[in-house]
Parts: C-alpha cells; sequence; structure tokens
C-alpha cells in the first residue's frame, strides 16, 4: 500500500517535469483503389531499422476509417528491436491490436484484408488466416495500401508491391492513381501497384 | 409378434435420453463430461467470476464458440465489452496452452436488446512462450522500480493524475492496475498517446528483457465526474491490446487508416 503511494507521489512529479508528447496525427503515404471487396500487398521491410526517433511508423493495407476498419501490416516503434507483423481494428465493439511475430528487415510478407460475408472481414499474413472480425459492410471506399508516420521526422523507406484489390470475387492489380501523401513524405512510383514510400 | 409393455416402452425411452444427454454434455457449455469440456467449463466459469458476462459456450471438436451478452443498449459496445472480449481470448490462449486441442475462438458479442455487436473468429495458432517463466523472475520491487523510472522517463503524463498504481504479484503472471483521472477528453488529449505508447513499448520490454511477468495490464482514465475516456487492457502473453475510449480521445498513438472516400466509385 505504501509502495503504491510512493509511487503515486513520483509520477505525480513526473507530471510537473513533463516531456514533450512523442506522438504527433499520423502523416500518410501510398495508394488507394476507390472500392474494393479486400486488398493486400507484400510489404517490405528497409534493410535495416529505419530512423524513429522517440515515435514509430507502420505499413498496411486497410479498409478506411474514419471510426470503423480491419487492416494489418508491420509496425515499428521506439524501443522496438525489431519490426513487428499485426492486426487491428477499430469496430464497434471497441479496438484490438495484436502483434503476431517479427518480420526480420530486408524480409518481404504479404498482407491481407478481405471480406469473406456477412460484413466479416478475414486477415491474412503470408496467406495464413490470423483471425476474422466484424461487422463492418462491404464493399468499401476506398480500400488502402500505405505506411504511416506518428512523427515528421520518423523516416519512411517501405516498398510496396503486387498490391490488388478484390472485386466481388476476383483480385485485380490496383489501376487507379489515388496516391496520398502528406508532408514530408513522397512517393517513388513503378506502377499502381508497386511503389515506395519515402521521406522525409 | 411380442407384446412390448408400457414399462420396457419406458425402460427405453429413458435410455434413449440418457444417451442424448450424455452426447449433449461431452459438446455443452452446461455439463462438460470430456476432458477439454471440463476445461473450458471450469476457464468459462472462472470468467463468469470476474464478472465476464458469458451467455453460452459451445465446444464443436477443437473449435470454441463463446458468446458474450453486453449491457449495451446501442449499436456500440460498452467500456467494459473490449476488456471482456480480451479475457475470453485469453482463456481460450491458456486453455491451449494447457494441451485443451483448440483451433479456432468463434466470439460473438451482443446488445440488451440481442443485437449483434461483434463477431470474431480468432485462429489459435499459438500456445504459451516457454521462455515466459524461464529464469529468474524480477522480483515485485525491482519491478514496480523499473515501471517507475522506465515511465518517467518515457512519458509525458501532463494533465493525467494518476489514483492508483499497483502491481499484484501471481505466480508467473502479475497484473498491473493504473488509473488516472484528467479534467476532460482535451486534457487527457495532452499526454495520453505518449503515455500509452510508451507503457506498451515498457511493457513489452520488461518481460522480454527482464522477467518482469506482467501478464496483463490495465490503464482506466476517467474524467472528474467518473465518466469512462479510456479501458484498455494489455495481454502480455498474447502481445495483445483491447481498448475502449471515449469520442474525442487521441487516436495518435496507434494506427489509424484515415477518411473514407467521400464519392464511391464504380468496382
Amino acid at each position: 500500500m505504501r509502495k503504491g503511494i510512493v509511487i503515486v507521489l513520483v509520477l505525480a512529479l513526473v507530471m510537473v517535469f513533463a516531456f514533450a508528447a512523442v506522438a504527433s496525427a499520423g502523416s500518410l503515404a501510398g495508394n488507394t483503389r476507390s472500392v474494393g471487396y479486400g486488398v493486400k500487398a507484400s510489404i517490405y521491410c528497409p534493410a535495416s531499422a529505419p530512423y524513429v526517433g522517440g515515435s514509430g511508423q507502420s505499413n498496411w493495407v486497410s479498409t478506411p476509417g474514419p471510426a470503423y476498419w480491419v487492416q494489418s501490416g508491420w509496425r515499428y516503434y521506439s524501443g522496438y528491436s525489431y519490426a513487428k507483423s499485426y492486426y487491428e481494428y477499430s469496430l464497434p465493439i471497441g479496438y484490438n491490436l495484436v502483434e503476431t511475430s517479427v518480420q526480420s528487415w530486408g524480409a518481404v510478407r504479404t498482407y491481407e484484408v478481405s471480406h469473406s460475408g456477412s460484413g466479416v472481414w478475414a486477415i491474412k499474413i503470408n496467406n495464413s488466416t490470423v483471425g476474422s472480425f466484424g461487422t463492418l459492410a462491404a464493399p468499401v471506399y476506398p480500400v488502402k495500401a500505405m505506411s504511416e508516420s506518428h512523427y515528421p521526422t520518423v523516416q519512411l523507406n517501405t516498398q510496396f508491391g503486387s498490391v490488388k484489390y478484390r472485386g466481388t470475387s476476383t483480385w485485380y492489380n490496383f489501376d487507379e492513381s489515388g496516391w496520398w501523401t502528406d508532408s514530408p513524405y513522397y512517393l517513388s512510383i513503378t506502377s499502381t501497384y508497386q511503389y515506395k514510400t519515402l521521406g522525409p | 409378434m411380442r407384446k412390448v409393455s408400457k414399462r420396457q416402452v419406458l425402460l427405453a425411452a429413458v435410455l434413449i435420453i440418457a444417451v442424448v444427454a450424455i452426447i449433449a454434455a461431452s459438446q455443452f457449455g452446461s455439463a462438460g463430461a470430456a476432458p477439454s469440456g471440463d476445461s473450458i467449463s471450469l476457464a468459462m466459469n472462472e470468467l463468469t467470476k470476474q464478472g465476464v458476462p458469458v451467455e453460452a459456450w459451445r465446444l464443436d471438436g477443437t473449435s470454441l464458440s463463446v458468446s458474450l451478452a453486453s449491457k449495451s443498449t446501442t449499436e456500440v459496445g460498452t467500456p467494459d465489452d473490449p476488456i471482456n472480449v480480451s479475457l475470453v481470448e485469453r482463456e481460450a490462449f491458456l486453455a491451449k496452452s494447457r494441451g485443451v486441442e483448440l483451433s479456432e475462438l468463434k466470439l460473438d458479442v451482443t446488445n440488451a436488446n440481442g443485437k449483434s455487436l461483434f463477431v470474431g473468429i480468432i485462429v489459435l495458432d499459438k500456445t504459451l512462450d516457454p521462455a515466459w517463466a524461464s529464469g529468474k523472475a524480477l522480483s515485485e520491487t525491482e519491478t514496480l522500480a523499473a515501471l517507475q523510472s522506465g515511465l518517467a522517463a518515457k512519458t509525458d503524463l501532463a494533465g493525467l493524475t494518476v489514483k492508483q498504481f499497483d502491481l499484484a504479484a501471481a505466480a508467473d503472471a502479475r497484473e498491473l492496475v493504473i488509473a488516472a483521472t484528467s479534467r476532460d477528453v482535451k486534457t487527457a488529449n495532452q499526454s495520453t498517446a505518449a503515455f500509452m505508447s510508451g507503457l506498451y513499448v515498457l511493457l513489452e520490454n520488461l518481460n522480454a528483457g527482464k522477467q518482469a511477468q506482467i501478464a496483463l495490464a490495465r490503464v482506466q482514465i476517467t474524467d472528474e465526474s467518473g465518466q469512462p475516456l479510456l479501458n484498455w487492457i494489455y495481454d502480455g502473453q498474447r502481445h495483445a491490446q483491447n481498448w475502449w475510449q471515449a469520442e474525442g480521445m487521441t487516436t495518435e498513438w496507434f494506427e489509424s487508416p484515415g477518411p473514407a472516400s467521400a464519392t464511391p466509385a464504380v468496382e
């Protein structure tokens, strides 16, 4: 009990000498496809750990927000030794974020979020289903394959390959220039379905 | 043909009912005669003791189905619902780790009006990492000190007043509870993102590198009138976070995909 009081006092002191916030609104870079029943991509890790300072980044495929979504990709934050594959949802029940395993530097994994029926979305990492969650009506507008930085000095250097959307049942390459780049990030574009997120 | 007496008919009926009951007991949560069923039954009873509203459960082979009854009367969950979802997933994970053959957890949550709030099918392909309890665990005092210094170094608590910071001791599975208050959403948002991202990394690193064995952590932030702003649970053995947050609370400490398209296009 006394130990708890001491801790509370110490934390109260920390409040007085608070540090500046390390997180910032997410900046996005990548491509979107106007409508889809699913999205998948090969998402590479850079050859070595990117600079994230006290913040972090994630690289994902996702249904859109702003309120509800289902997504999967890799994330790397300050204090991490490696990038980690994850899946996340925001649904009427609340939020869930699960890190599944390490994705090594230089390695590629396929990430997929696709509608499996009745508003339920299946998440696959390297073609293995990790979970299915709902409900979220399909199709969605748009589907996204992007990098997300939580601070402008965070370094993005992520290759997206074979970025596909699903029609009612068939998978197609992203075929639209639904590019999105928040400053200070930019894209090196090979095609609408193959690009690299870079910056600052 | 030999005449069958009423007594024989009655006996046959009782025998048929008994056979059906035994089969049903091996499959449904109300009885649980099989070893797997027993183990799951114990887990579900434990959840009920913790206040998790388990309405029904069923074991079909290696597929476990659990239905939760939310207190919500709307189309969105209550602050407790994501916590309950996490606790059910945890019990399924622990049951599999104990040797129960489980391949998936089918979870559904309905509101007080019987409307579906959530459907989840979680693939159960992992068991407890043997490294979790290997080696010498950090003592409770050392763990508290490490949490204290780690938070002081990494996080900003401006706008939050910590009311509770307790570490409950348990063999191989400690539980951290942090309760804080803030004047309102805007004030809480000054530091919640930094605090939550810093806390998660700290917990993961203390567990992986220092054998802190913090299996569960909870953060509850309320406003001055006691209304919940954030209700978060971390499961260190599954590397999972579930949470509810009030409208307007920051989303800066986790991934969010941005806006939808305003104008749906042709498929």
